[in-house]
């Protein structure tokens, strides 16, 4: 009886509820377009459907009553929807078919009304549906927008998403929600029109907004109420609200955020600043504001039993976060110190705390009892047989001490962690009743303060899999959804976490053929008569396979659109493929021709099975304008008197400091002739550096995606080493190939001329290097990159091979003569600047121990040979020798001031032939206060050098100390040989940043070279003067740099 | 001769063609978050409350069937509700409680004598025993969701009971001279009064909630008995 009295009370609630709550609902979300919608909706006929049950269906089809309504894309939609229907010509007329199918139409998503009509003659009837289209959201253009309320920002906030239907709730809510944040921003005034473009053939429907602004409001009248603790004017002091100030948006959180910090900043944790009302006047366009401020009691936080710092503490306890004193939360402080001291080593530490409340007073003490420090000695883990210990510690936070961490790691929340994330491990892989214990063993063997972390692993029986049954895939892909199921066989563990994978590659298989709807469903019975084995079912309902029916591209206003087509990686009639349309907009972003690129699905929640894809674009600006001025600095910079045999003038081969103002300018213009060429511009001038490079840029060249082709000339007046500066001007003409993802080549053909001034060597002893050259130079290079991060790798391999040549057949040539009166028997002529140049380099990371705290070792090799040729022996210009040394090379010489020197000066002249050997040792973070888990450290070891040949290179690899040392040492007259292997060793930091890590190296050279040269002496009379003598280039060397080393 | 033939057959034709007007079937009258609710619908729903009030089929109205729609839309709106929260009813339950209802409203109509006259019954209103079971089942199924959904939250206080037995209860029986039962006595017969009307309470505001974020579109009230387009 009750339960009948309470169906009838649900029919009865459901009638009185409509009533109460209809209503209103009536005007707002029940609104209709009465552009759209008759003025009235006729009653039809009672029983009308059934009065033609029975009779032949002799025709059906479909009318839009729409006005222009496209017809022949009208028609291709209504032969795909009439498909589809259960009421089928010539069949009898069936009541339920036909309202079923008036069902299926509306869900279709294509219609915002439709109605069935019929004909009937004799025996026989004709059916007709009526249909009024649905039109989608398309662009939304927003014109008027008042400063500092951006269009975009404007636009979003309508909600309005691309794609999705247009009704008239929806155009209402975008329209107020612009209104409101038009009145956030203080244009209160402001009245905003919508126009709607519909556009019949796609059914896509443009929605602009106008805004006419009007003037900004500005601030009326500002009152405070509530117990404050301070007077109404220091309130508006602090909370900066003018009377007459414009109102912006940020005027009010910001206001309420100074007003809140200062009551913070006097420990009044608990103040509460609230806006109560605010209050337009149209007449005047001003706002009043009335504030309530509670500055609640004065917290005081203290701690006993222990020291910690104030900001420690703050960040310990919550309620300097949160704003507030509740009992989670100082609860949650408490939980905090104990987890702090417990990784200090004082894993027996109690904290209490007590809160004392008198009148405007909320004082906290932390009680600490610390009890004995404490050492993770072991961490032992016992009772596991399916995975090793290996593999469980390589999960566990719990850690042992060890060099890094001198007391281990250890807490509650760890141990909890650890024995969670053990159990989880178990469980999926079928070990659904696993059972994980801890024990803490205190003076472990004897020792006091040593601790013994034992963890108990009962595994339990692992469930396997007996019997899968795979439902509801069609035929034709049951294999390769099969295939795509990992480890759900017979026999195998039943593992719920492979199957939650195993759902999410099934799935992914269906969403990119264009099964949008697609379930998975699994389920697991125990097998009968086999104990711990399941039955496995996995269910998939594919849904309808939905199709692109077109591809509609917007905001394309200089774009071609074959530039945008040849991203497009789907293809009309096709499955609709979601990865296919994220690669698109991937592709797309990568042009680097738009701001923005949105992609949608017109009408996704439609069951239309052919559907139309939406590609919104933004463009860019075409032009982008970047200057600035500011100073440059640089150490080891080139002396600007020269330093030879007859001018000693301050020499310092170490290079001096300088600095200059300098003024850049850069300038880009992309999307070239509608496509995603570009052109560059970047310039920069000072006195230490002038540079200028055009670049003209071609990706895709030749259609071709991964071709890119680049045209550049390149102005360079700077200085590379410390021996000379150098004017280079160059053309080049390149294609690069992305082969693979891993592998790159680049073809390209370099043309420059050098000149090099400031000679800071003597030109007679290296009479032939300092003439400026013209070089002609096809070059090749093949780049392999398999390492995981480029800006600090643990894993993977870097490769380069680069080949160059110099020679007379590409126009290289000396364009200047020998310095007259520098040598007298030599011919004033000059040889080729013909040479051959092969660079190779090869670098390995490898990463070992636990997955959360991994060591690296990382080796590099670079071997470089340059081997002139041609008429008069061929020449290798100063400016194309090889350099090294530096915080990228070997860390054992100051930047390029490894291999020969000029024997009078001492300053570096390159080699013909380079070899750096680099092994380092980067450890895991090193947890430490202030920068957490952000600093790590490398030891390293740098070999190799310059040298005067490649024949002196490879003689040399096995010379680990300066040859002819002691003749160089002793006797000014005889030349240095540098030609030997020098060694570094040292150590570094590296502090992780989003950037790459930021590095210090300090590097001890232990052979480091002896040369000749003008050094700078200080006499007794504070008068510097160069003297000549022989020194060591020095042994200890610091860089600072961003990224690893190689 | 041939053409005047054509000619007096096309003249005929256009003199017939006022005789062969179309006739409308059904249409989509509203919209529940893209789900459609046929005027077909609002016909079976509004002749289905008649049988269960007991009007004739002759006097259900426009203003009834405008009713009838808004409720539908209501209705619409917490299945969603009941399927997106995947409730399950026990189906052996709810045929149970859907015989029961039955039974009661043949009692009450008088046609509980013998299925014949029930079929009649239904006849004379334009339904079947189909319509009219998928229609309580629903109710059904609803009531069961709100049921789950509010009665855990809905408790009748010590407060609100006592201010009922002295503001309501107290005053009612004096009206009606009746002598005042004690509180104790009818406590539990308030605390479920008090009960349903908080679930009541807590569900309007519910579906108030919901509707103003439901995707709703209806057509025009009902106003004329005409049939025409769109």
């Amino acid at each position: 009886m009750r339960a009948i009295l309470r169906g009838i009370f649900v029919y009865l609630a459901m009638t009185t509820i409509s009533a109460a709550v209809v209503l209103p609902a009536q005007e707002g979300s029940l609104a209709t377009d009465p552009a759209q919608r008759p003025p009235s909706a006729p009653i039809i006929n009672t029983g009308a459907l059934n009065q033609i049950e029975g009779l032949v269906v002799s025709r059906i089809r479909m009318i839009s009553d729409a006005p222009n309504a496209a017809q022949d894309k009208y028609h291709l939609d209504e032969e795909r929807l009439l498909q589809h229907l259960t009421q089928k010509p010539g069949a009898k007329a069936d009541p339920a078919k036909l309202r079923n199918d008036l069902r299926q139409l509306f869900a279709s998503g294509k219609f915002t009304e439709i109605s069935l009509d019929s004909l009937r003659s004799g025996e026989q009837v004709e059916l007709t549906y009526h249909t009024l289209p649905q039109y989608f959201v398309g662009v939304i253009y927003m014109s008027g927008s008042p400063p500092h309320t951006s269009a975009a920002r404007l636009i979003d906030s309508t909600k309005l998403q691309l794609g999705e239907p247009v009704t008239q709730t929806k155009l209402d809510f975008a329209l107020q929600r612009i209104k409101r944040t038009l009145a956030e921003n203080g244009w209160r005034q402001a009245s905003v029109a919508t126009q709607l473009q519909p556009n019949s053939d796609t059914q896509q429907e443009q929605i602009s907004y106008q805004i006419t602004r009007g003037r900004q409001a500005r601030i009326g009248r500002v009152q405070f109420t509530g117990e404050a603790g301070q007077p109404e004017s220091e309130l508006l002091e602090i909370s900066k609200l003018k009377t007459g100030d414009t109102v912006g948006g940020t005027t009010l959180t910001r206001a309420e955020t100074r007003l809140r910090k200062k009551l913070q900043k006097d420990n009044r944790l608990e103040a509460q600043v609230t806006l109560t009302s605010q209050q337009y006047n149209p007449a005047t366009n001003t706002v009043d504001y009335a504030f309530t401020v509670e500055r609640g009691p004065k917290v005081d936080v203290s701690i006993a039993g222990a020291k910690l710092r104030k900001s420690k503490l703050k960040k310990f306890i919550p309620i300097y976060e949160e704003n507030a004193v509740d009992t989670d939360l100082l609860n949650e402080g408490r939980r905090n110190l104990r987890d702090y001291f417990q990784t200090q080593g004082y894993f027996n530490v109690k904290v209490q705390y007590q809160q004392k409340l008198t009148p405007g007073r909320d004082d906290i003490v932390y009680t600490v009892d610390r009890g004995e420090r404490h050492k993770i000695a072991r961490v032992e883990i016992t009772g596991n047989k399916y995975f090793d210990t290996q593999d469980l510690r390589e999960r566990m936070a719990v850690q042992p001490a060890d060099v890094l961490l001198r007391r281990g790691v250890f807490s509650q929340a760890n141990l909890a962690h650890d024995v969670t994330a053990i159990e989880n491990l178990y469980k999926a892989n079928g070990f659904a009743n696993v059972k994980v214990t801890s024990d803490i063993v205190d003076n472990y063997q004897g020792k006091e303060g040593d601790i013994d972390v034992v963890l108990h692993v009962d595994e339990g029986a692992q469930v396997r899999i007996a019997k899968l049954d795979l439902e509801g895939v069609a035929p034709g892909s049951a294999n390769e959804v099969r295939n795509l199921l990992s480890d759900a066989e017979p026999g195998q563990p039943y593992s719920p976490a492979d199957i939650a994978s195993d759902r999410d590659t099934v799935l992914n298989y269906y969403y990119n053929h264009g099964f949008p709807k697609a379930r998975f469903r699994s389920t697991s019975t125990p097998a009968s008569g086999a104990p711990n084995r399941v039955d496995l079912t996995i269910r998939i309902e594919e849904g309808a396979q939905v199709f692109v029916d077109r591809t509609l591209l917007y905001g394309l206003r200089h774009t071609r659109r074959k530039t945008v087509d040849r991203t497009i990686q789907f293809a009309d009639g096709e499955p609709l493929d979601q990865s296919a349309v994220l690669d698109t907009q991937r592709r797309l972003y990568d042009l680097g021709l738009f701001n923005e690129v949105d992609t949608a699905v017109q009408d996704p929640d439609g069951e239309m099975l052919y559907k139309n894809v939406l590609l919104h674009m933004q463009e860019a600006r075409r032009y982008t304008f970047t200057y600035g001025l500011g100073f440059e600095a640089q150490t080891g910079l080139n002396n600007s008197n020269r330093c030879t045999k007859t001018v000693k003038n301050n020499c310092n081969p170490n290079g001096n400091f300088g600095f200059s103002p300098r003024v850049e300018f850069d300038v880009s213009r992309i999307n070239l002739r509608g496509t995603d060429q570009s052109v560059t511009f970047k310039g920069n001038y000072g006195r230490l550096q002038k540079r200028a490079l055009l670049t003209y840029t071609d990706p895709n060249t030749f259609n071709h995606p991964s071709l890119t082709f680049s045209a550049s000339i390149f102005y360079d007046d700077t200085q590379d080493v410390l021996t000379f500066a150098a004017r280079r001007l160059e053309g080049q003409l390149a294609v690069r190939q992305q082969w693979t993802k891993a592998t790159s080549f680049q073809y390209r053909f370099a043309y420059r001329r050098v000149s090099v001034n400031s000679l800071n060597i003597t030109p007679d002893q290296v009479p032939l290097f300092s003439l400026p050259v013209n070089v002609g130079m096809p070059g090749f290079t093949l780049v392999r990159d398999t390492r995981d991060d480029p800006l600090d790798s643990k894993k993977g391999t870097y490769n380069t091979a680069d080949i160059a040549l110099s020679s007379t057949a590409f126009g290289s040539h000396c364009t200047g003569s020998l310095i007259s009166g520098q040598n007298e028997d030599l011919p004033n002529q000059c040889p080729d600047p013909s040479f051959s140049r092969l660079f190779f380099q090869n670098s390995t990371y490898f990463a070992f121990g636990k997955t959360n705290r991994q060591w690296v070792l990382a080796r590099s090799i670079s071997i470089g040979s340059e081997s002139p040729f041609g008429y008069l022996g061929g020449l290798v210009p100063l400016a194309e020798r090889f350099y090294a040394g530096g915080a990228n090379s070997h860390r054992g010489f100051a930047i390029n001031q490894a291999g020969p020197r000029d024997s009078t000066t001492g300053y570096p002249v390159g080699g013909a032939a380079l070899f750096i050997n680099s092994v380092e040792l980067r450890t895991p973070p090193i947890g430490l206060p202030l920068v957490g888990n952000n600093l790590s450290a490398v030891l390293f070891n740098d070999l190799g050098n310059t040298y005067d040949t490649t024949g002196h290179m490879f003689s040399s690899l096995l010379r680990f100390s300066q040859p002819d040392k002691l003749a160089c040492k002793t006797n000014q007259n005889a030349p240095c040989n540098f030609n030997y292997d020098s060694a570094a060793i040292g150590a570094g930091l590296r502090y992780r940043t989003p950037i790459g890590p930021v590095r210090v190296d300090l590097g001890y050279n232990l052979n480091a070279p002896l040369y000749h040269g003008f050094f700078p002496q200080t006499d007794a009379n504070g008068i510097v003067t160069d003297v000549f003598g022989t020194r060591h280039t020095g042994r200890i060397n610091v860089f600072f740099s961003i990224g690893q080393t190689f | 001769m041939k053409i005047f033939r054509y000619l007096c057959l096309s003249l005929l034709l256009l003199a017939l063609a006022p005789l062969a007007h179309a006739d409308y079937l059904d249409r989509v009258v509203a919209a529940v978050n893209g789900a459609p609710i046929l005027w077909s619908d609002v016909e079976q729903e509004v002749r289905i409350q008649a049988l269960i009030e007991g009007t004739p089929p002759g006097e259900i109205t426009l203003q009834k069937r405008n009713e009838a729609l808004n409720r539908m839309i209501d209705a619409m709106l917490l299945s969603q509700q009941l399927r997106e929260a995947h409730a399950r009813v026990d189906e052996a339950d709810e045929q149970q409680r859907m015989a029961k209802v039955t039974q009661e409203l043949r009692r009450q109509r008088h046609a509980a004598a013998s299925d014949a006259a029930w079929q009649k019954l239904l006849r004379e209103y334009g339904l079947d025993q189909a319509a009219l079971n998928e229609h309580l089942r629903q109710q059904v199924d609803v009531l069961e969701f709100v049921d789950l959904r509010f009665r855990a939250g809905a408790q009748a206080t010590p407060h609100q009971i006592n201010e009922y037995y002295n503001s309501v209860f107290i005053p009612a029986m004096k009206k009606r001279g009746a002598p005042v039962p004690s509180l104790a006595s009818v406590e539990p017969k308030i605390q479920a009064v008090l009960l349903e009307r908080n679930i009541d309470e807590a569900m309007g505001q519910w579906l108030k909630a919901i509707r103003s974020q439901a995707n709703i579109w209806r057509a025009p009230p009902f106003d004329r008995m005409t049939t025409g387009r769109l």
